[in-house]
Protein backbone atom coordinates (compact mmCIF):
# COMPACT_ATOMS: atom_id res chain seq x y z
CA UNK A 1 0.00 0.00 0.00
CA UNK A 2 2.61 2.69 0.85
CA UNK A 3 4.69 2.16 -1.87
CA UNK A 4 1.75 2.34 -4.16
CA UNK A 5 1.02 5.64 -3.35
CA UNK A 6 4.52 6.87 -4.07
CA UNK A 7 3.51 7.44 -7.89
CA UNK A 8 0.65 8.04 -9.88
CA UNK A 9 -1.14 10.41 -7.66
CA UNK A 10 -2.07 8.28 -5.02
CA UNK A 11 -4.06 5.90 -7.13
CA UNK A 12 -3.31 2.38 -6.97
CA UNK A 13 -1.49 0.99 -9.89
CA UNK A 14 -3.40 -1.02 -11.84
CA UNK A 15 -0.31 -3.29 -13.13
CA UNK A 16 -1.40 -6.99 -14.19
CA UNK A 17 -4.85 -6.95 -14.49
CA UNK A 18 -4.75 -4.07 -16.68
CA UNK A 19 -1.94 -6.04 -19.00
CA UNK A 20 -4.21 -9.56 -19.00
CA UNK A 21 -7.45 -7.34 -20.25
CA UNK A 22 -5.44 -5.39 -22.92
CA UNK A 23 -4.16 -9.19 -23.89
CA UNK A 24 -7.78 -10.47 -24.01
CA UNK A 25 -8.44 -7.86 -25.76
CA UNK A 26 -5.63 -8.40 -28.59
CA UNK A 27 -6.70 -12.35 -28.51
CA UNK A 28 -10.37 -12.18 -29.29
CA UNK A 29 -10.67 -11.71 -32.83
CA UNK A 30 -8.25 -14.30 -33.47
CA UNK A 31 -10.36 -16.42 -31.10
CA UNK A 32 -13.79 -15.79 -32.98
CA UNK A 33 -12.08 -15.26 -36.69
CA UNK A 34 -14.33 -17.83 -37.81
CA UNK A 35 -17.44 -16.11 -36.86
CA UNK A 36 -18.26 -12.78 -38.78
CA UNK A 37 -21.24 -11.66 -36.38
CA UNK A 38 -18.92 -12.07 -33.20
CA UNK A 39 -15.95 -9.70 -35.05
CA UNK A 40 -18.87 -7.67 -35.76
CA UNK A 41 -19.60 -7.20 -31.64
CA UNK A 42 -16.13 -6.86 -31.07
CA UNK A 43 -15.82 -3.74 -32.82
CA UNK A 44 -18.87 -1.87 -31.42
CA UNK A 45 -17.84 -3.27 -27.55
CA UNK A 46 -14.41 -1.61 -29.26
CA UNK A 47 -16.38 1.72 -30.12
CA UNK A 48 -19.04 1.91 -27.05
CA UNK A 49 -16.08 1.50 -24.79
CA UNK A 50 -14.23 4.64 -26.19
CA UNK A 51 -17.80 6.49 -25.98
CA UNK A 52 -18.18 5.18 -22.32
CA UNK A 53 -14.39 6.57 -21.27
CA UNK A 54 -14.53 9.24 -22.82
CA UNK A 55 -17.70 10.26 -21.44
CA UNK A 56 -16.42 9.63 -18.16
CA UNK A 57 -13.67 11.20 -18.44
CA UNK A 58 -15.81 14.25 -18.94
CA UNK A 59 -18.12 12.88 -16.27
CA UNK A 60 -15.11 13.00 -13.58
CA UNK A 61 -15.52 16.99 -13.75
CA UNK A 62 -19.05 17.15 -12.73
CA UNK A 63 -20.24 17.44 -16.17
CA UNK A 64 -22.35 14.74 -17.02
CA UNK A 65 -23.34 14.82 -20.30
CA UNK A 66 -26.54 13.10 -22.61
CA UNK A 67 -25.55 14.57 -25.43
CA UNK A 68 -22.50 12.52 -26.22
CA UNK A 69 -24.30 10.98 -29.32
CA UNK A 70 -24.37 14.52 -30.87
CA UNK A 71 -21.04 14.94 -30.34
CA UNK A 72 -20.69 11.31 -31.66
CA UNK A 73 -22.23 12.17 -34.87
CA UNK A 74 -20.30 15.45 -35.19
CA UNK A 75 -17.41 13.14 -35.21
CA UNK A 76 -19.10 10.15 -37.90
CA UNK A 77 -20.50 12.95 -40.46
CA UNK A 78 -17.77 15.18 -40.81
CA UNK A 79 -15.24 12.19 -41.45
CA UNK A 80 -17.87 10.48 -44.03
CA UNK A 81 -18.77 13.91 -45.82
CA UNK A 82 -14.65 14.51 -46.27
CA UNK A 83 -13.81 10.72 -47.40
CA UNK A 84 -16.43 10.50 -49.64
CA UNK A 85 -17.70 14.11 -51.09
CA UNK A 86 -13.43 15.31 -50.62
CA UNK A 87 -11.98 12.54 -51.43
CA UNK A 88 -9.78 12.94 -48.03
CA UNK A 89 -8.25 9.66 -46.72
CA UNK A 90 -9.99 7.58 -44.76
CA UNK A 91 -7.20 8.21 -41.87
CA UNK A 92 -7.12 12.00 -42.37
CA UNK A 93 -10.82 11.67 -42.38
CA UNK A 94 -10.82 9.96 -38.79
CA UNK A 95 -8.65 12.50 -37.51
CA UNK A 96 -10.18 15.51 -38.48
CA UNK A 97 -13.68 14.06 -36.86
CA UNK A 98 -12.62 14.04 -33.97
CA UNK A 99 -11.00 17.49 -34.19
CA UNK A 100 -14.39 18.39 -35.83
CA UNK A 101 -16.07 17.23 -32.57
CA UNK A 102 -13.46 18.80 -30.18
CA UNK A 103 -14.00 21.97 -32.13
CA UNK A 104 -17.41 21.87 -31.41
CA UNK A 105 -16.42 21.02 -28.00
CA UNK A 106 -14.71 24.31 -27.33
CA UNK A 107 -16.94 26.48 -28.35
CA UNK A 108 -19.84 25.19 -26.40
CA UNK A 109 -17.70 24.33 -23.48
CA UNK A 110 -17.28 27.69 -21.80
CA UNK A 111 -20.53 28.56 -21.43
CA UNK A 112 -21.55 25.09 -20.70
CA UNK A 113 -18.79 24.90 -17.78
CA UNK A 114 -21.09 27.89 -16.07
CA UNK A 115 -23.82 25.74 -15.94
CA UNK A 116 -24.41 23.10 -12.96
CA UNK A 117 -26.08 20.17 -12.19
CA UNK A 118 -29.43 19.40 -13.63
CA UNK A 119 -29.18 21.92 -15.56
CA UNK A 120 -26.28 20.37 -17.51
CA UNK A 121 -27.79 17.47 -17.92
CA UNK A 122 -30.83 19.17 -19.64
CA UNK A 123 -28.66 21.63 -21.75
CA UNK A 124 -26.66 18.67 -23.03
CA UNK A 125 -29.48 16.77 -23.78
CA UNK A 126 -31.04 19.44 -26.13
CA UNK A 127 -27.75 20.23 -27.52
CA UNK A 128 -27.86 16.57 -28.78
CA UNK A 129 -30.75 16.78 -29.92
CA UNK A 130 -30.45 19.84 -32.12
CA UNK A 131 -27.29 18.82 -33.83
CA UNK A 132 -29.25 15.59 -34.64
CA UNK A 133 -32.15 17.98 -35.98
CA UNK A 134 -29.17 19.89 -38.29
CA UNK A 135 -28.11 17.19 -39.80
CA UNK A 136 -31.29 16.13 -40.31
CA UNK A 137 -32.17 19.23 -42.42
CA UNK A 138 -29.03 19.87 -44.08
CA UNK A 139 -29.88 16.94 -46.66
CA UNK A 140 -27.56 18.35 -49.29
CA UNK A 141 -24.18 17.11 -47.11
CA UNK A 142 -25.76 14.67 -45.10
CA UNK A 143 -28.39 12.89 -46.92
CA UNK A 144 -31.02 13.98 -44.24
CA UNK A 145 -33.12 11.40 -43.29
CA UNK A 146 -31.86 9.18 -46.04
CA UNK A 147 -28.24 8.79 -44.42
CA UNK A 148 -25.45 8.48 -46.01
CA UNK A 149 -24.16 5.40 -48.05
CA UNK A 150 -21.11 4.02 -49.53
CA UNK A 151 -18.73 5.55 -46.93
CA UNK A 152 -15.48 3.82 -47.39
CA UNK A 153 -13.59 1.80 -45.26
CA UNK A 154 -9.88 2.77 -44.62
CA UNK A 155 -7.49 2.33 -47.22
CA UNK A 156 -5.34 -0.96 -46.83
CA UNK A 157 -1.89 -0.54 -44.25
CA UNK A 158 0.94 -2.36 -44.85
CA UNK A 159 2.99 -2.51 -42.06
CA UNK A 160 6.83 -2.38 -42.27
CA UNK A 161 5.78 -5.01 -45.64
CA UNK A 162 5.13 -8.05 -43.10
CA UNK A 163 1.80 -7.47 -41.89
CA UNK A 164 -1.10 -6.35 -44.68
CA UNK A 165 -4.19 -4.99 -43.45
CA UNK A 166 -7.10 -4.90 -45.27
CA UNK A 167 -9.76 -3.27 -43.46
CA UNK A 168 -12.69 -4.60 -45.68
CA UNK A 169 -11.89 -7.84 -43.92
CA UNK A 170 -13.92 -7.68 -40.71
CA UNK A 171 -10.77 -9.52 -38.74
CA UNK A 172 -8.34 -6.84 -39.76
CA UNK A 173 -10.93 -4.45 -39.13
CA UNK A 174 -11.01 -5.50 -35.07
CA UNK A 175 -7.05 -4.48 -35.40
CA UNK A 176 -7.67 -0.97 -35.68
CA UNK A 177 -10.33 -0.60 -33.45
CA UNK A 178 -8.39 -2.19 -31.11
CA UNK A 179 -5.53 0.69 -31.55
CA UNK A 180 -7.85 2.63 -31.34
CA UNK A 181 -9.18 1.71 -28.00
CA UNK A 182 -5.78 1.48 -26.63
CA UNK A 183 -4.43 4.37 -27.90
CA UNK A 184 -7.92 5.94 -26.23
CA UNK A 185 -7.39 4.47 -22.44
CA UNK A 186 -3.59 4.75 -22.84
CA UNK A 187 -3.96 8.74 -23.16
CA UNK A 188 -7.30 9.26 -20.49
CA UNK A 189 -5.81 6.89 -18.13
CA UNK A 190 -2.31 9.07 -18.57
CA UNK A 191 -4.59 12.09 -17.97
CA UNK A 192 -6.29 10.77 -14.89
CA UNK A 193 -3.44 10.23 -13.52
CA UNK A 194 -1.59 13.31 -13.33
CA UNK A 195 -1.59 17.13 -11.37
CA UNK A 196 -4.08 17.69 -14.26
CA UNK A 197 -6.33 14.54 -13.74
CA UNK A 198 -6.49 15.02 -9.73
CA UNK A 199 -7.27 18.51 -10.15
CA UNK A 200 -10.28 17.64 -12.48
CA UNK A 201 -11.21 15.26 -10.56
CA UNK A 202 -10.84 17.85 -7.41
CA UNK A 203 -13.17 20.42 -9.27
CA UNK A 204 -15.87 17.73 -10.09
CA UNK A 205 -15.97 17.14 -6.01
CA UNK A 206 -16.02 20.45 -4.85
CA UNK A 207 -15.27 23.01 -7.19
CA UNK A 208 -15.33 26.14 -4.36
CA UNK A 209 -12.41 24.11 -3.10
CA UNK A 210 -10.75 23.58 -5.63
CA UNK A 211 -10.62 27.53 -6.68
CA UNK A 212 -9.26 28.20 -3.31
CA UNK A 213 -6.36 26.44 -4.52
CA UNK A 214 -5.46 27.80 -7.37
CA UNK A 215 -7.34 25.58 -9.87
CA UNK A 216 -8.53 27.04 -12.77
CA UNK A 217 -12.11 25.21 -12.39
CA UNK A 218 -13.87 26.48 -16.22
CA UNK A 219 -10.18 26.04 -18.16
CA UNK A 220 -10.08 22.71 -16.61
CA UNK A 221 -13.75 21.81 -17.54
CA UNK A 222 -13.46 23.12 -20.63
CA UNK A 223 -10.15 21.07 -21.31
CA UNK A 224 -11.37 17.83 -20.41
CA UNK A 225 -14.76 18.55 -22.69
CA UNK A 226 -12.82 19.18 -25.33
CA UNK A 227 -10.68 15.91 -24.69
CA UNK A 228 -13.47 13.83 -23.99
CA UNK A 229 -15.58 14.90 -27.15
CA UNK A 230 -12.48 14.70 -29.12
CA UNK A 231 -12.38 10.59 -28.69
CA UNK A 232 -16.43 10.41 -28.69
CA UNK A 233 -15.65 11.94 -32.24
CA UNK A 234 -13.46 9.86 -33.49
CA UNK A 235 -15.34 6.68 -32.06
CA UNK A 236 -18.04 8.38 -34.05
CA UNK A 237 -15.78 8.70 -36.77
CA UNK A 238 -14.38 4.73 -36.47
CA UNK A 239 -18.22 3.78 -36.51
CA UNK A 240 -18.75 5.94 -39.95
CA UNK A 241 -16.57 3.86 -41.77
CA UNK A 242 -16.95 0.66 -40.23
CA UNK A 243 -20.75 0.45 -40.68
CA UNK A 244 -19.96 2.03 -44.33
CA UNK A 245 -23.75 4.21 -44.16
CA UNK A 246 -25.11 6.92 -41.79
CA UNK A 247 -28.20 7.64 -40.62
CA UNK A 248 -29.61 10.81 -37.96
CA UNK A 249 -31.43 8.04 -36.23
CA UNK A 250 -28.69 6.22 -34.93
CA UNK A 251 -27.47 9.60 -32.89
CA UNK A 252 -30.79 10.31 -30.98
CA UNK A 253 -30.95 11.19 -26.92
CA UNK A 254 -31.29 7.17 -26.59
CA UNK A 255 -28.47 6.46 -28.10
CA UNK A 256 -26.81 9.49 -25.37
CA UNK A 257 -28.40 7.51 -22.46
CA UNK A 258 -27.09 4.00 -23.46
CA UNK A 259 -23.56 5.47 -22.76
CA UNK A 260 -24.16 7.40 -19.41
CA UNK A 261 -26.10 3.61 -18.61
CA UNK A 262 -22.30 2.01 -19.31
CA UNK A 263 -20.29 4.29 -17.59
CA UNK A 264 -23.11 3.67 -14.25
CA UNK A 265 -23.56 0.54 -14.59
CA UNK A 266 -19.59 0.61 -14.97
CA UNK A 267 -18.47 1.98 -11.89
CA UNK A 268 -16.45 4.95 -10.97
CA UNK A 269 -13.05 3.35 -11.48
CA UNK A 270 -11.25 3.76 -14.52
CA UNK A 271 -11.85 -0.09 -16.03
CA UNK A 272 -15.41 0.40 -15.17
CA UNK A 273 -16.56 1.78 -18.30
CA UNK A 274 -15.13 -0.91 -20.50
CA UNK A 275 -17.05 -3.83 -18.05
CA UNK A 276 -20.30 -1.59 -18.84
CA UNK A 277 -19.75 -1.20 -22.28
CA UNK A 278 -18.75 -4.28 -23.02
CA UNK A 279 -20.81 -6.62 -20.76
CA UNK A 280 -24.37 -4.01 -22.27
CA UNK A 281 -23.15 -4.58 -25.69
CA UNK A 282 -23.14 -8.14 -24.97
CA UNK A 283 -26.22 -8.79 -23.55
CA UNK A 284 -29.27 -7.90 -26.10
CA UNK A 285 -26.47 -8.70 -28.93
CA UNK A 286 -25.71 -12.39 -27.75
CA UNK A 287 -28.94 -13.32 -26.62
CA UNK A 288 -30.83 -12.15 -30.23
CA UNK A 289 -34.36 -12.92 -29.30
CA UNK A 290 -33.31 -10.07 -26.84
CA UNK A 291 -32.54 -7.17 -29.28
CA UNK A 292 -35.82 -5.41 -29.92
CA UNK A 293 -35.99 -5.16 -25.96
CA UNK A 294 -32.92 -3.31 -25.80
CA UNK A 295 -34.10 -0.48 -23.19
CA UNK A 296 -35.80 -3.11 -20.77
CA UNK A 297 -32.52 -5.18 -20.59
CA UNK A 298 -30.81 -1.68 -20.03
CA UNK A 299 -33.20 -1.02 -17.25
CA UNK A 300 -32.96 -4.82 -15.67
CA UNK A 301 -29.43 -4.58 -15.35
CA UNK A 302 -29.34 -1.08 -13.97
CA UNK A 303 -31.80 -2.19 -11.26
CA UNK A 304 -29.93 -5.10 -10.47
CA UNK A 305 -26.46 -2.85 -10.26
CA UNK A 306 -27.85 0.02 -8.26
CA UNK A 307 -29.06 -2.60 -6.02
CA UNK A 308 -26.31 -5.30 -5.47
CA UNK A 309 -23.37 -3.49 -6.65
CA UNK A 310 -23.86 0.52 -6.16
CA UNK A 311 -20.28 1.08 -6.90
CA UNK A 312 -20.92 -0.02 -10.21
CA UNK A 313 -18.99 -3.39 -11.69
CA UNK A 314 -15.86 -2.20 -11.37
CA UNK A 315 -16.34 -2.39 -7.44
CA UNK A 316 -17.08 -6.13 -7.75
CA UNK A 317 -13.70 -7.43 -6.69
CA UNK A 318 -13.82 -5.08 -3.79
CA UNK A 319 -17.29 -6.33 -2.61
CA UNK A 320 -16.68 -10.23 -3.51
CA UNK A 321 -13.18 -9.94 -1.38
CA UNK A 322 -15.24 -8.19 1.52
CA UNK A 323 -17.87 -11.49 1.53
CA UNK A 324 -15.21 -13.72 1.02
CA UNK A 325 -13.08 -12.60 4.11
CA UNK A 326 -16.07 -12.91 6.33
CA UNK A 327 -16.54 -15.98 8.61
CA UNK B 1 3.98 54.44 0.92
CA UNK B 2 2.79 51.70 3.18
CA UNK B 3 4.82 49.94 6.01
CA UNK B 4 7.15 46.95 4.60
CA UNK B 5 5.74 44.48 6.67
CA UNK B 6 2.32 45.01 5.91
CA UNK B 7 1.12 42.36 4.38
CA UNK B 8 -2.62 43.21 3.44
CA UNK B 9 -4.54 46.49 4.00
CA UNK B 10 -8.34 46.91 3.07
CA UNK B 11 -9.79 50.30 2.50
CA UNK B 12 -13.13 51.19 3.79
CA UNK B 13 -14.24 47.66 2.30
CA UNK B 14 -18.13 47.09 1.82
CA UNK B 15 -20.12 44.54 0.84
CA UNK B 16 -23.87 44.76 0.64
CA UNK B 17 -26.49 41.91 0.00
CA UNK B 18 -29.76 43.77 -1.16
CA UNK B 19 -30.36 46.61 1.10
CA UNK B 20 -28.25 44.64 4.22
CA UNK B 21 -24.89 45.84 5.03
CA UNK B 22 -22.80 42.51 5.74
CA UNK B 23 -19.62 44.34 5.31
CA UNK B 24 -19.17 48.23 5.85
CA UNK B 25 -16.42 50.57 5.54
CA UNK B 26 -14.08 48.12 6.91
CA UNK B 27 -10.47 49.28 7.08
CA UNK B 28 -8.33 46.29 8.03
CA UNK B 29 -4.27 46.05 8.47
CA UNK B 30 -2.36 42.82 9.03
CA UNK B 31 1.51 42.76 9.64
CA UNK B 32 3.36 39.67 8.24
CA UNK B 33 4.07 37.28 10.59
CA UNK B 34 1.55 37.88 13.06
CA UNK B 35 -1.84 35.78 14.22
CA UNK B 36 -4.32 38.37 13.82
CA UNK B 37 -7.93 37.03 15.39
CA UNK B 38 -11.22 37.99 13.42
CA UNK B 39 -14.09 37.82 15.83
CA UNK B 40 -17.57 38.64 16.57
CA UNK B 41 -20.97 37.32 16.98
CA UNK B 42 -22.60 35.16 14.72
CA UNK B 43 -23.74 37.11 11.15
CA UNK B 44 -21.21 40.06 12.34
CA UNK B 45 -19.68 39.61 8.88
CA UNK B 46 -16.57 37.79 9.39
CA UNK B 47 -16.84 34.95 6.64
CA UNK B 48 -17.66 37.51 4.23
CA UNK B 49 -14.61 38.97 4.97
CA UNK B 50 -12.93 35.91 3.94
CA UNK B 51 -15.02 35.83 1.14
CA UNK B 52 -13.72 39.40 -0.07
CA UNK B 53 -10.25 38.96 0.23
CA UNK B 54 -10.45 35.33 -1.51
CA UNK B 55 -12.74 36.56 -4.56
CA UNK B 56 -15.25 34.65 -3.89
CA UNK B 57 -17.64 37.50 -2.95
CA UNK B 58 -17.01 40.91 -5.32
CA UNK B 59 -16.94 43.76 -2.63
CA UNK B 60 -19.71 46.76 -3.54
CA UNK B 61 -16.94 49.02 -3.29
CA UNK B 62 -13.49 49.53 -1.61
CA UNK B 63 -10.25 48.32 -1.82
CA UNK B 64 -7.98 45.68 -1.02
CA UNK B 65 -3.86 45.68 -1.33
CA UNK B 66 -1.91 42.30 -0.75
CA UNK B 67 1.30 43.53 -1.01
CA UNK B 68 0.81 46.66 -2.31
CA UNK B 69 -1.45 45.47 -5.50
CA UNK B 70 -5.06 45.87 -6.15
CA UNK B 71 -6.55 42.54 -5.39
CA UNK B 72 -10.14 43.22 -5.87
CA UNK B 73 -11.71 41.82 -9.15
CA UNK B 74 -9.26 39.02 -9.17
CA UNK B 75 -10.80 35.66 -9.61
CA UNK B 76 -10.40 32.76 -6.43
CA UNK B 77 -7.31 30.67 -8.01
CA UNK B 78 -5.62 33.93 -9.10
CA UNK B 79 -5.68 35.35 -5.33
CA UNK B 80 -4.62 31.44 -4.74
CA UNK B 81 -1.86 32.09 -7.43
CA UNK B 82 -0.22 34.94 -5.44
CA UNK B 83 -0.32 33.79 -1.96
CA UNK B 84 -3.44 33.79 -0.01
CA UNK B 85 -5.63 30.83 0.56
CA UNK B 86 -8.23 29.43 2.78
CA UNK B 87 -10.08 27.18 4.54
CA UNK B 88 -13.65 26.51 4.73
CA UNK B 89 -16.39 27.06 8.05
CA UNK B 90 -17.54 23.56 7.10
CA UNK B 91 -14.46 21.81 6.80
CA UNK B 92 -14.41 21.05 3.17
CA UNK B 93 -12.07 18.35 1.43
CA UNK B 94 -12.39 16.81 -1.95
CA UNK B 95 -14.41 13.95 -0.27
CA UNK B 96 -13.62 10.82 -2.48
CA UNK B 97 -9.52 11.28 -2.57
CA UNK B 98 -7.46 10.17 0.32
CA UNK B 99 -5.75 12.27 2.49
CA UNK B 100 -2.52 12.08 0.64
CA UNK B 101 -4.86 13.04 -2.89
CA UNK B 102 -6.14 15.74 -0.76
CA UNK B 103 -3.31 17.31 -0.79
CA UNK B 104 -1.71 16.29 -3.98
CA UNK B 105 -4.82 18.40 -5.75
CA UNK B 106 -4.42 20.91 -3.47
CA UNK B 107 -0.03 21.44 -4.51
CA UNK B 108 -1.64 21.83 -7.79
CA UNK B 109 -0.02 25.47 -8.47
CA UNK B 110 3.57 23.52 -7.98
CA UNK B 111 2.58 19.76 -9.88
CA UNK B 112 0.56 21.37 -12.91
CA UNK B 113 1.68 20.22 -16.34
CA UNK B 114 -0.41 20.92 -19.77
CA UNK B 115 -1.82 18.21 -21.60
CA UNK B 116 1.07 17.18 -23.77
CA UNK B 117 3.60 17.13 -20.75
CA UNK B 118 1.09 14.96 -19.02
CA UNK B 119 0.62 12.99 -21.79
CA UNK B 120 4.13 12.24 -22.98
CA UNK B 121 5.09 11.80 -19.59
CA UNK B 122 7.82 14.05 -20.48
CA UNK B 123 10.64 14.93 -18.03
CA UNK B 124 9.27 18.30 -16.25
CA UNK B 125 6.24 16.23 -15.63
CA UNK B 126 8.00 13.49 -13.89
CA UNK B 127 9.90 16.46 -11.69
CA UNK B 128 6.55 18.33 -10.89
CA UNK B 129 5.01 15.29 -10.32
CA UNK B 130 7.68 14.16 -7.59
CA UNK B 131 7.24 18.25 -6.68
CA UNK B 132 3.88 17.74 -5.62
CA UNK B 133 3.99 14.38 -3.88
CA UNK B 134 7.13 15.84 -1.88
CA UNK B 135 4.98 18.80 -0.88
CA UNK B 136 2.21 16.39 0.04
CA UNK B 137 4.24 14.15 2.03
CA UNK B 138 5.87 16.89 4.09
CA UNK B 139 2.32 18.22 4.48
CA UNK B 140 0.87 15.13 6.07
CA UNK B 141 3.81 14.39 8.09
CA UNK B 142 3.39 18.18 9.49
CA UNK B 143 -0.36 18.13 10.46
CA UNK B 144 0.77 14.61 11.87
CA UNK B 145 -1.92 12.56 9.69
CA UNK B 146 0.93 9.83 8.28
CA UNK B 147 -1.47 7.40 9.68
CA UNK B 148 -4.33 9.05 8.27
CA UNK B 149 -2.77 9.09 4.39
CA UNK B 150 -4.44 6.88 2.51
CA UNK B 151 -7.80 7.10 4.45
CA UNK B 152 -10.79 8.61 2.18
CA UNK B 153 -11.42 11.86 3.73
CA UNK B 154 -14.86 11.19 3.87
CA UNK B 155 -14.46 8.73 6.19
CA UNK B 156 -11.89 10.87 8.28
CA UNK B 157 -12.57 12.16 12.17
CA UNK B 158 -14.29 15.52 12.36
CA UNK B 159 -10.97 16.97 13.84
CA UNK B 160 -8.34 15.19 11.27
CA UNK B 161 -10.60 16.39 8.47
CA UNK B 162 -10.06 20.11 9.78
CA UNK B 163 -6.55 19.53 10.09
CA UNK B 164 -6.73 17.76 6.21
CA UNK B 165 -8.49 21.30 5.54
CA UNK B 166 -5.53 23.77 6.76
CA UNK B 167 -3.02 21.05 5.17
CA UNK B 168 -4.98 21.54 1.93
CA UNK B 169 -4.79 25.60 2.29
CA UNK B 170 -1.35 25.04 3.08
CA UNK B 171 -0.25 22.88 -0.24
CA UNK B 172 -0.59 26.31 -2.16
CA UNK B 173 2.15 27.82 -0.35
CA UNK B 174 0.27 30.94 1.02
CA UNK B 175 1.96 34.21 2.24
CA UNK B 176 -1.22 34.69 4.36
CA UNK B 177 -3.57 31.72 5.57
CA UNK B 178 -7.25 32.78 6.38
CA UNK B 179 -8.53 30.28 8.46
CA UNK B 180 -12.73 30.14 9.26
CA UNK B 181 -13.10 28.36 12.44
CA UNK B 182 -10.11 25.54 12.35
CA UNK B 183 -10.92 24.33 16.24
CA UNK B 184 -14.96 24.43 15.44
CA UNK B 185 -16.60 20.74 16.80
CA UNK B 186 -13.00 20.21 18.82
CA UNK B 187 -12.37 18.52 21.94
CA UNK B 188 -9.75 20.63 24.08
CA UNK B 189 -7.06 18.30 23.38
CA UNK B 190 -7.60 18.86 19.68
CA UNK B 191 -7.99 22.32 20.26
CA UNK B 192 -4.89 22.55 21.59
CA UNK B 193 -3.29 19.94 19.54
CA UNK B 194 -4.88 22.39 16.64
CA UNK B 195 -3.61 25.75 17.96
CA UNK B 196 0.00 24.02 17.75
CA UNK B 197 0.00 23.28 14.21
CA UNK B 198 -1.64 26.99 14.02
CA UNK B 199 1.34 28.24 15.86
CA UNK B 200 3.75 26.22 13.61
CA UNK B 201 2.52 27.48 10.81
CA UNK B 202 3.05 30.84 11.37
CA UNK B 203 6.37 29.98 13.20
CA UNK B 204 7.33 28.65 9.41
CA UNK B 205 6.47 32.48 8.02
CA UNK B 206 2.87 32.38 7.15
CA UNK B 207 0.65 34.87 8.34
CA UNK B 208 -2.64 33.79 9.66
CA UNK B 209 -5.79 35.89 10.01
CA UNK B 210 -8.30 33.63 12.48
CA UNK B 211 -11.82 33.45 12.63
CA UNK B 212 -13.01 31.44 16.07
CA UNK B 213 -15.14 31.00 18.55
CA UNK B 214 -13.29 29.24 21.16
CA UNK B 215 -12.55 32.58 23.35
CA UNK B 216 -9.84 30.67 25.00
CA UNK B 217 -8.06 29.96 22.24
CA UNK B 218 -8.23 33.20 20.39
CA UNK B 219 -7.08 34.99 23.56
CA UNK B 220 -4.23 32.94 23.75
CA UNK B 221 -3.25 32.68 20.38
CA UNK B 222 -3.51 35.74 18.86
CA UNK B 223 -0.96 38.98 18.41
CA UNK B 224 -3.63 41.27 18.07
CA UNK B 225 -7.46 40.61 17.51
CA UNK B 226 -10.32 42.73 15.46
CA UNK B 227 -13.71 42.62 16.30
CA UNK B 228 -16.60 42.73 14.36
CA UNK B 229 -20.28 43.42 14.87
CA UNK B 230 -23.24 43.85 12.31
CA UNK B 231 -20.61 44.26 9.49
CA UNK B 232 -18.72 47.10 11.59
CA UNK B 233 -15.37 47.04 13.01
CA UNK B 234 -15.70 47.87 16.97
CA UNK B 235 -12.35 46.78 18.27
CA UNK B 236 -9.36 46.25 17.48
CA UNK B 237 -5.93 45.33 19.53
CA UNK B 238 -4.42 43.35 21.71
CA UNK B 239 -6.25 40.55 23.15
CA UNK B 240 -5.91 41.71 26.67
CA UNK B 241 -7.44 45.72 24.91
CA UNK B 242 -9.92 43.95 23.64
CA UNK B 243 -10.91 41.58 26.07
CA UNK B 244 -11.90 44.67 28.38
CA UNK B 245 -13.48 46.84 25.67
CA UNK B 246 -17.14 47.97 26.73
CA UNK B 247 -17.95 47.84 23.18
CA UNK B 248 -16.87 44.33 22.69
CA UNK B 249 -18.57 43.42 25.88
CA UNK B 250 -22.09 44.61 25.45
CA UNK B 251 -21.95 42.73 21.48
CA UNK B 252 -20.96 39.68 23.32
CA UNK B 253 -23.60 40.09 26.30
CA UNK B 254 -25.22 42.75 26.43
CA UNK B 255 -24.25 45.22 29.15
CA UNK B 256 -22.43 44.54 32.54
CA UNK B 257 -21.17 40.71 32.07
CA UNK B 258 -17.69 40.68 31.81
CA UNK B 259 -17.04 37.32 33.26
CA UNK B 260 -17.41 35.60 30.13
CA UNK B 261 -14.41 36.97 27.98
CA UNK B 262 -12.12 36.56 31.17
Amino acid sequence: MTEDTRKGFGFRSPGIPYAILALSGFLAPILIRGNEYFLHIYILCAINVILANSLRSIAVSGQMSIGQAGFMAVGAYTSAILATRFNVPVYGALVMGGLASMALAALVGFPLSRVRSVYFVMVTMFMGEVIRLLIFEWRGMTGGSTGMMGIQRPEALSLLGIVQLDFTNRFHFCYLAFFLLLFTLLVLYRIERSGLGIAIAGLGQEEALASSVGIHVAKYKVLIFCIGSLFTGLAGALYAHYMTVLNPDSFGTFASLYILVYVVVGGKRFVGPLLGAVLLTLIPEVSSGLKEYQPFVFVLVLFVVVFFVPGGLSDLPRILKRVASKP
Amino acid sequence: MTRESELLRSTKLTKNFGGVSAVSDLDLDIQAGEIMGLIGPNGAGKTTVFNLITGFLKPTRGSILFQDREIVGRKPHQIAAIGIARTFQIAKLFPDFSVLQNLLAASHLFSRTNVWETICRTHRFKRREKQGLDLAMELVDFLGLTPWKDETARTLPHAHQKLCGIGVALASKPKLLLLDEPLEGMNPKEVDQAMAVIKKIRAGGVTILLIEHNMRAVMAGCDRVMVLNFGQLIAKGTPEEVRHNNKVIEAYLGKGRKEYLS
